[in-house]
């Protein structure tokens, strides 16, 4: 009996750490996205500091799994943009776009504007709130994300902002 | 260190703690790329129990320092870090001390608590599942769902093989009482590492000046850093605590 139970606590642990694994892994992996056959007309880099994108099926396909993150790999992948970061444990970290990187010591970081607050058939507010910061770009207001790139969906037609700020 | 024995030198136990903070750091460093899996919860938890809570206690805090020196001074990290680990070491130097005797006997307070903390975990996580309460990005959506229900079928099945094993205890068809210490440490180290989270969705709003909408955002996104966790709890605990104490017995006994 000491046996089986010593048998049974193990095999317990050991499954649930592969269903651990394996979630863990469910949550990884932006490959195989399915390209658009344009370059992306139209990105625009305003200065080195601002970067402002129109989501379009161009670069990208529309799917509901798709995030913002996956439409910046897509236009890496076409060469019209380059970014850079880590996964932690709240999503993608942006660090760097462009080659240009936020900066602790200097108190510089990149922000993350959207042309929407909600979707529809969704719930969740992905801008909004009291402190909430506008940017305009060429008369659209966009808003401070509550959500990293990689939490934002990737809307055709909705446009992005990244821009490197002081805080 | 009174409370630790007074026959090994407290020169002895300072080089323990200095040990156990660069192994905590290290295990943080070397998992520190995959997200949600870590294993300082079960090494603090195994070295708590073993030499006490003052040792625990001077462990956490050292950990909860000297990790800023790679990851960097964040208040809220800082802040967050020196409540909670402590508090946990706390509460396992505390829990090390229940002699094995305790467990061998059944004691229905140990049966009692195990049951509350699964059976609450567990319908927690399936009620969230199941009402769609948590508004999160829809990115997220089905990642968190899957990880609510994993949580709380492994919170359930968890109860049937505690009670079931508790029941065979009682009757004395069961005298090793270890697996029942097991399910103890490893429910309470589950609720802990909720705790955590919760405790940061205080903390981080407060000391970053976030308003209501960008807390309550921040408090459902923590889900899916907080499940994940919870998984690797549930297993790194039951998978390491023998064997990580077998390791301190034979490398730092207690004379």
């Amino acid at each position: 009996m000491k046996k089986f139970s010593k048998i049974i606590a193990a095999a317990i642990a050991v499954c649930t750490l592969a269903i651990g694994c394996a979630l863990v892994g469910c949550n990884k992996g932006n490959g195989g996205l399915d390209l658009g056959d344009g370059t992306g007309k139209y990105i625009a880099k305003k200065t080195d500091s601002e970067v402002v994108f129109v989501g379009t099926t161009e670069v990208l396909k529309e799917h509901d799994e798709y995030s913002v993150y996956d439409y910046m790999t897509a236009l890496s992948l076409k060469n019209q943009l380059t970014f850079d970061g880590y996964t932690g444990d709240y999503g993608y970290y942006l660090t760097a776009v462009n080659g240009i990187a936020g900066d602790d010591a200097a108190h510089t970081y990149w922000a993350f504007y959207i042309s929407f607050t909600t979707l529809e058939g969704d719930d969740a507010v992905y801008a909004g709130g009291e402190y909430m910061t506008e940017y305009d770009y060429e008369g659209t207001t966009l808003y401070s994300a509550n959500y990293g790139i990689s939490g934002v969906p990737y809307v055709s037609g909705a446009t992005y902002a990244l821009v490197l700020e002081s805080w | 260190m009174k409370s630790i024995g007074g026959k090994t030198s407290s020169a002895k136990y300072v080089a323990y703690i200095a040990l156990m903070s660069a192994l905590l750091i290290g295990a943080q460093c070397a998992l520190g790329f995959v997200a949600g899996i870590e294993i300082v919860t079960a090494l603090l938890l195994c070295f708590a129990a073993y030499f006490g809570v003052v040792c625990g206690v001077l462990t956490a805090v050292s950990f909860s320092l000297l990790r800023c020196f790679i990851w960097g001074f964040y208040p809220p990290v800082v802040i967050l870090y020196l409540i909670y680990y402590p508090l946990f070491a706390l509460a396992f130097g505390l829990l090390g001390k229940i002699k094995d005797e305790t467990y061998r006997s059944g004691k229905v307070r140990i049966a009692a608590a195990v049951n509350t903390i699964l059976i609450v975990l567990a319908s927690v996580c399936i009620s969230l599942a199941v009402s769609d309460a948590i508004k999160i990005s829809r990115l997220y959506k089905a990642t968190l769902t899957a990880c609510l229900y994993v949580v709380g079928g492994l919170c359930i099945c968890a109860c049937i093989m505690f009670n079931v094993l508790f029941v065979l205890v009682r009757h004395g068809k069961l005298s090793d009482g270890r697996t029942i210490k097991l399910f103890l440490l490893t429910s309470v180290a589950a609720v802990c590492t909720v705790c955590f989270t919760l405790l940061d969705d205080i903390i981080s709003p407060l000391m970053l000046g976030m308003d209501k909408t960008s807390t309550l955002t921040y408090f459902y996104i923590s889900f899916t850093a907080m499940l994940p966790q919870v998984i690797c709890t549930l297993a790194s605990v039951p998978t390491l605590y023998y064997p990580v104490t077998f390791a301190l017995t034979k490398a730092c006994p207690k004379r």
